[in-house]
Protein backbone atom coordinates (compact mmCIF):
# COMPACT_ATOMS: atom_id res chain seq x y z
CA UNK A 1 0.00 0.00 0.00
CA UNK A 2 1.82 2.77 -0.82
CA UNK A 3 -0.15 6.37 -0.65
CA UNK A 4 2.31 9.03 -0.71
CA UNK A 5 1.80 11.49 -3.66
CA UNK A 6 4.11 10.54 -6.34
CA UNK A 7 7.51 13.04 -6.11
CA UNK A 8 7.52 16.30 -7.81
CA UNK A 9 10.74 15.23 -10.52
CA UNK A 10 11.18 19.22 -10.12
CA UNK A 11 11.37 19.27 -6.72
CA UNK A 12 13.86 17.60 -3.85
CA UNK A 13 11.99 14.21 -2.37
CA UNK A 14 12.81 15.34 1.44
CA UNK A 15 11.59 12.10 2.70
CA UNK A 16 14.50 10.12 0.60
CA UNK A 17 16.83 12.71 0.78
CA UNK A 18 17.06 12.67 4.56
CA UNK A 19 17.19 8.68 4.22
CA UNK A 20 20.39 9.28 2.32
CA UNK A 21 21.65 11.88 4.32
CA UNK A 22 21.98 9.74 6.85
CA UNK A 23 23.20 6.97 5.25
CA UNK A 24 26.10 8.76 3.49
CA UNK A 25 27.22 11.16 5.72
CA UNK A 26 30.66 10.13 7.21
CA UNK A 27 30.57 9.29 11.01
CA UNK A 28 34.39 10.68 11.22
CA UNK A 29 34.78 14.34 12.57
CA UNK A 30 34.67 17.45 9.65
CA UNK A 31 37.49 19.00 11.66
CA UNK A 32 39.87 16.40 10.90
CA UNK A 33 38.63 15.78 7.49
CA UNK A 34 40.03 20.06 6.91
CA UNK A 35 43.23 19.47 8.73
CA UNK A 36 44.41 16.31 6.60
CA UNK A 37 43.29 18.16 3.55
CA UNK A 38 44.66 21.52 4.46
CA UNK A 39 47.87 19.98 5.43
CA UNK A 40 48.15 17.87 2.04
CA UNK A 41 47.30 21.46 0.72
CA UNK A 42 50.22 23.31 2.41
CA UNK A 43 52.44 20.39 1.24
CA UNK A 44 51.71 20.98 -2.20
CA UNK A 45 52.13 24.66 -1.83
CA UNK A 46 48.74 26.02 -1.87
CA UNK A 47 48.22 29.23 -0.62
CA UNK A 48 51.96 29.55 0.50
CA UNK A 49 53.60 33.05 0.08
CA UNK A 50 55.31 31.14 -2.90
CA UNK A 51 52.20 29.66 -5.09
CA UNK A 52 51.10 33.59 -4.29
CA UNK A 53 54.38 35.10 -5.47
CA UNK A 54 54.48 32.51 -8.51
CA UNK A 55 51.30 33.92 -9.49
CA UNK A 56 51.90 37.59 -9.38
CA UNK A 57 54.66 36.93 -10.87
CA UNK A 58 52.99 35.17 -14.04
CA UNK A 59 51.12 38.25 -14.10
CA UNK A 60 54.09 40.91 -13.36
CA UNK A 61 56.02 38.73 -16.69
CA UNK A 62 52.95 39.04 -18.80
CA UNK A 63 52.36 42.91 -18.11
CA UNK A 64 56.22 43.37 -18.89
CA UNK A 65 55.71 42.17 -22.47
CA UNK A 66 52.58 44.12 -23.30
CA UNK A 67 54.39 46.97 -21.90
CA UNK A 68 57.66 46.74 -23.57
CA UNK A 69 55.43 45.48 -27.15
CA UNK A 70 53.34 49.10 -26.43
CA UNK A 71 56.76 51.31 -25.64
CA UNK A 72 58.14 50.12 -28.47
CA UNK A 73 55.86 50.87 -30.97
CA UNK A 74 55.11 54.53 -29.28
CA UNK A 75 58.76 54.88 -29.46
CA UNK A 76 58.93 54.29 -33.38
CA UNK A 77 55.97 56.17 -33.65
CA UNK A 78 57.39 59.42 -32.17
CA UNK A 79 60.58 59.02 -34.42
CA UNK A 80 58.88 58.97 -37.29
CA UNK A 81 56.99 62.45 -35.81
CA UNK A 82 60.40 63.70 -35.59
CA UNK A 83 61.61 62.75 -38.44
CA UNK A 84 59.24 64.59 -40.09
CA UNK A 85 59.71 67.65 -37.85
CA UNK A 86 63.46 67.67 -38.75
CA UNK A 87 62.50 67.76 -42.18
CA UNK A 88 60.30 70.76 -42.24
CA UNK A 89 62.71 72.49 -40.49
CA UNK A 90 65.92 71.84 -42.30
CA UNK A 91 64.22 72.42 -45.31
CA UNK A 92 62.58 76.38 -44.01
CA UNK A 93 66.11 77.09 -42.57
CA UNK A 94 68.04 76.04 -45.74
CA UNK A 95 65.68 76.41 -47.85
CA UNK A 96 66.60 73.31 -49.40
CA UNK A 97 64.86 70.02 -49.77
CA UNK A 98 67.94 67.98 -50.75
CA UNK A 99 69.79 69.39 -47.44
CA UNK A 100 66.62 67.98 -45.50
CA UNK A 101 66.87 64.66 -47.12
CA UNK A 102 70.69 64.74 -45.97
CA UNK A 103 70.39 65.71 -42.44
CA UNK A 104 67.27 65.03 -41.09
CA UNK A 105 67.35 61.18 -42.61
CA UNK A 106 68.54 58.38 -40.17
CA UNK A 107 69.58 56.33 -43.09
CA UNK A 108 73.15 56.17 -44.73
CA UNK A 109 72.96 59.40 -47.51
CA UNK A 110 72.07 58.54 -50.61
CA UNK A 111 74.99 59.57 -52.83
CA UNK A 112 72.69 61.12 -55.50
CA UNK A 113 71.13 63.23 -52.54
CA UNK A 114 75.05 64.40 -51.75
CA UNK A 115 75.61 65.82 -55.30
CA UNK A 116 72.40 67.62 -55.43
CA UNK A 117 73.31 69.04 -52.07
CA UNK A 118 76.96 70.01 -53.34
CA UNK A 119 75.32 71.15 -56.95
CA UNK A 120 73.02 73.68 -55.25
CA UNK A 121 75.71 75.41 -53.21
CA UNK B 1 17.83 17.99 12.03
CA UNK B 2 18.86 19.79 8.98
CA UNK B 3 19.69 17.37 5.99
CA UNK B 4 21.67 20.18 4.39
CA UNK B 5 24.76 21.27 7.16
CA UNK B 6 26.14 23.36 3.66
CA UNK B 7 23.26 24.23 1.19
CA UNK B 8 19.67 25.17 2.06
CA UNK B 9 16.92 23.73 -0.28
CA UNK B 10 17.01 26.19 -2.57
CA UNK B 11 20.72 25.10 -3.64
CA UNK B 12 21.91 28.90 -2.04
CA UNK B 13 25.04 28.34 -0.47
CA UNK B 14 25.93 30.36 2.87
CA UNK B 15 29.16 31.46 2.45
CA UNK B 16 30.34 34.60 -0.31
CA UNK B 17 32.48 32.18 -2.41
CA UNK B 18 34.02 34.35 -4.70
CA UNK B 19 35.39 36.52 -1.72
CA UNK B 20 36.66 32.97 0.42
CA UNK B 21 38.50 31.78 -3.20
CA UNK B 22 39.79 35.48 -3.87
CA UNK B 23 41.31 35.34 -0.17
CA UNK B 24 42.06 32.11 -0.36
CA UNK B 25 44.02 32.67 -3.30
CA UNK B 26 46.09 35.52 -1.79
CA UNK B 27 47.45 33.00 0.90
CA UNK B 28 44.81 33.79 3.67
CA UNK B 29 44.60 30.22 5.35
CA UNK B 30 41.45 30.90 7.24
CA UNK B 31 39.57 31.09 3.85
CA UNK B 32 41.30 28.00 2.69
CA UNK B 33 39.93 25.94 5.49
CA UNK B 34 36.34 27.66 5.39
CA UNK B 35 35.98 27.05 1.97
CA UNK B 36 37.11 22.87 2.59
CA UNK B 37 34.61 22.89 6.01
CA UNK B 38 31.74 24.34 4.12
CA UNK B 39 31.78 21.78 0.79
CA UNK B 40 33.52 18.76 3.35
CA UNK B 41 30.17 17.18 3.69
CA UNK B 42 28.65 17.34 0.35
CA UNK B 43 32.35 16.33 -0.86
CA UNK B 44 32.82 12.86 1.26
CA UNK B 45 28.73 11.94 0.55
CA UNK B 46 29.11 11.80 -3.15
CA UNK B 47 32.32 10.21 -2.97
CA UNK B 48 30.77 7.54 -0.61
CA UNK B 49 27.81 7.59 -3.42
CA UNK B 50 30.07 6.98 -6.24
CA UNK B 51 32.46 4.35 -3.80
CA UNK B 52 30.79 2.99 -1.22
CA UNK B 53 33.72 1.88 0.88
CA UNK B 54 34.21 4.35 3.37
CA UNK B 55 37.84 4.39 3.35
CA UNK B 56 38.39 5.16 -0.26
CA UNK B 57 35.53 7.35 -0.18
CA UNK B 58 37.60 9.59 2.21
CA UNK B 59 40.64 9.39 0.42
CA UNK B 60 38.66 10.60 -2.86
CA UNK B 61 37.32 12.60 -1.06
CA UNK B 62 40.26 14.23 0.25
CA UNK B 63 42.38 13.84 -3.29
CA UNK B 64 39.47 15.83 -4.92
CA UNK B 65 39.39 19.08 -2.46
CA UNK B 66 43.19 18.68 -3.11
CA UNK B 67 42.93 18.87 -6.61
CA UNK B 68 40.12 21.57 -6.55
CA UNK B 69 43.06 23.61 -4.32
CA UNK B 70 45.74 23.29 -6.46
CA UNK B 71 43.66 24.60 -9.38
CA UNK B 72 41.68 27.13 -7.67
CA UNK B 73 43.01 30.00 -9.72
CA UNK B 74 41.43 28.36 -12.23
CA UNK B 75 38.04 29.06 -10.84
CA UNK B 76 35.71 31.03 -12.25
CA UNK B 77 34.41 33.67 -9.81
CA UNK B 78 31.21 34.47 -12.17
CA UNK B 79 29.96 30.85 -11.78
CA UNK B 80 29.19 28.97 -8.43
CA UNK B 81 31.67 27.07 -6.58
CA UNK B 82 29.52 24.02 -5.18
CA UNK B 83 29.52 22.51 -8.67
CA UNK B 84 33.01 23.36 -9.94
CA UNK B 85 33.99 21.93 -6.65
CA UNK B 86 31.69 19.19 -6.80
CA UNK B 87 32.89 17.86 -10.10
CA UNK B 88 36.47 17.52 -9.46
CA UNK B 89 35.84 15.08 -6.39
CA UNK B 90 33.18 13.38 -8.28
CA UNK B 91 35.97 12.51 -11.06
CA UNK B 92 38.20 11.90 -8.87
CA UNK B 93 35.80 9.17 -7.01
CA UNK B 94 35.22 7.79 -10.42
CA UNK B 95 38.80 7.29 -11.44
CA UNK B 96 39.29 5.81 -8.01
CA UNK B 97 36.52 3.34 -8.48
CA UNK B 98 37.76 2.59 -12.25
CA UNK B 99 41.44 2.02 -10.96
CA UNK B 100 39.74 -0.44 -7.71
CA UNK B 101 37.00 -2.38 -10.51
CA UNK B 102 40.80 -3.17 -12.20
CA UNK B 103 42.49 -4.24 -9.60
CA UNK B 104 39.49 -6.08 -8.09
CA UNK B 105 38.51 -7.81 -11.58
CA UNK B 106 42.62 -8.63 -11.61
CA UNK B 107 42.31 -10.24 -7.59
CA UNK B 108 39.37 -12.01 -8.23
CA UNK B 109 40.71 -13.70 -11.48
CA UNK B 110 43.86 -14.88 -9.36
CA UNK B 111 41.31 -16.26 -6.37
CA UNK B 112 39.76 -18.04 -9.19
CA UNK B 113 42.51 -19.43 -10.86
CA UNK B 114 44.36 -20.31 -6.85
CA UNK B 115 40.60 -21.53 -6.16
CA UNK B 116 40.52 -19.04 -3.93
CA UNK B 117 37.08 -18.53 -1.43
CA UNK B 118 34.35 -16.33 -3.25
CA UNK B 119 33.29 -13.00 -1.65
CA UNK B 120 29.93 -14.08 0.22
CA UNK B 121 27.48 -11.05 -0.01
CA UNK B 122 24.44 -12.71 1.57
CA UNK B 123 25.82 -13.13 5.46
CA UNK B 124 24.65 -10.36 7.51
CA UNK B 125 20.95 -8.49 7.77
CA UNK B 126 21.64 -4.92 6.65
CA UNK B 127 20.23 -1.85 8.79
CA UNK B 128 18.65 1.04 6.67
CA UNK B 129 22.13 2.55 5.82
CA UNK B 130 23.19 -0.58 4.91
CA UNK B 131 20.49 -1.26 2.46
CA UNK B 132 20.20 1.79 1.00
CA UNK B 133 23.83 2.01 0.27
CA UNK B 134 24.09 -1.11 -0.99
CA UNK B 135 20.71 0.32 -3.56
CA UNK B 136 22.86 3.17 -4.23
CA UNK B 137 25.52 1.05 -5.09
CA UNK B 138 23.24 -1.13 -7.64
CA UNK B 139 22.25 1.71 -9.86
CA UNK B 140 24.32 3.31 -12.77
CA UNK B 141 26.92 5.68 -11.73
CA UNK B 142 25.24 9.23 -12.90
CA UNK B 143 22.06 7.45 -11.36
CA UNK B 144 23.49 7.56 -7.80
CA UNK B 145 25.47 10.87 -8.14
CA UNK B 146 22.37 12.63 -9.51
CA UNK B 147 20.04 11.88 -6.89
CA UNK B 148 22.51 12.59 -4.35
CA UNK B 149 23.03 15.92 -5.78
CA UNK B 150 19.71 16.92 -6.08
CA UNK B 151 17.46 14.91 -2.92
CA UNK B 152 20.89 15.45 -0.44
CA UNK B 153 22.61 18.39 -1.74
CA UNK B 154 19.62 20.67 -3.64
CA UNK B 155 20.78 21.13 -6.62
CA UNK B 156 19.06 21.74 -10.06
CA UNK B 157 18.88 19.68 -12.85
CA UNK B 158 21.27 21.87 -14.87
CA UNK B 159 23.59 22.49 -11.96
CA UNK B 160 23.93 18.49 -12.08
CA UNK B 161 24.19 18.50 -15.76
CA UNK B 162 26.60 21.09 -15.24
CA UNK B 163 28.88 18.50 -12.73
CA UNK B 164 28.38 15.30 -14.82
CA UNK B 165 28.94 16.87 -17.87
CA UNK B 166 25.72 15.53 -19.41
CA UNK B 167 22.18 16.95 -20.78
CA UNK B 168 20.19 18.02 -18.31
CA UNK B 169 17.20 15.63 -19.23
CA UNK B 170 19.75 12.93 -19.01
CA UNK B 171 19.74 14.31 -15.22
CA UNK B 172 16.07 14.37 -14.61
CA UNK B 173 16.10 11.21 -16.18
CA UNK B 174 18.51 9.37 -13.62
CA UNK B 175 16.91 11.16 -10.97
CA UNK B 176 13.54 9.45 -12.10
CA UNK B 177 14.67 6.15 -12.32
CA UNK B 178 17.15 6.44 -9.11
CA UNK B 179 14.23 7.65 -6.69
CA UNK B 180 12.10 5.03 -8.23
CA UNK B 181 14.03 2.29 -7.36
CA UNK B 182 15.34 3.64 -3.95
CA UNK B 183 11.54 4.73 -3.12
CA UNK B 184 10.50 1.42 -3.32
CA UNK B 185 13.47 0.28 -0.67
CA UNK B 186 12.06 2.83 1.80
CA UNK B 187 8.44 1.36 1.22
CA UNK B 188 9.19 -1.50 1.44
CA UNK B 189 11.24 -1.08 4.72
CA UNK B 190 8.02 1.16 5.92
CA UNK B 191 5.69 -2.00 5.36
CA UNK B 192 8.09 -4.50 6.91
CA UNK B 193 7.98 -2.52 10.30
Amino acid sequence: MRQEPLWSPDHPDAALGDALWAALTAREDTAEFVTHVLARAEAAGVGTWRAVLGRWSRFAIAAAVVLAFLGGYLAGRERDVATSFDTVWVTSATGSEAAAELLATHRAPDPSALFASMLAN
Amino acid sequence: MSALPDRDRSGQARVDEPALVARALAGDRAALGMLVEAYAGSVRRITRAILGNVDDAEDAAQDGVLTALVKLDRYDPARPFGPWLLRIAANAAIDRRRRRSVRETRVLGDDLAAGGPLPDAETERLALGDRLRAALDELPEHYRVAVVLFDVEGYSHAEIAEILGVASGTVRSAVFHARRKLRALLDDLKEDR
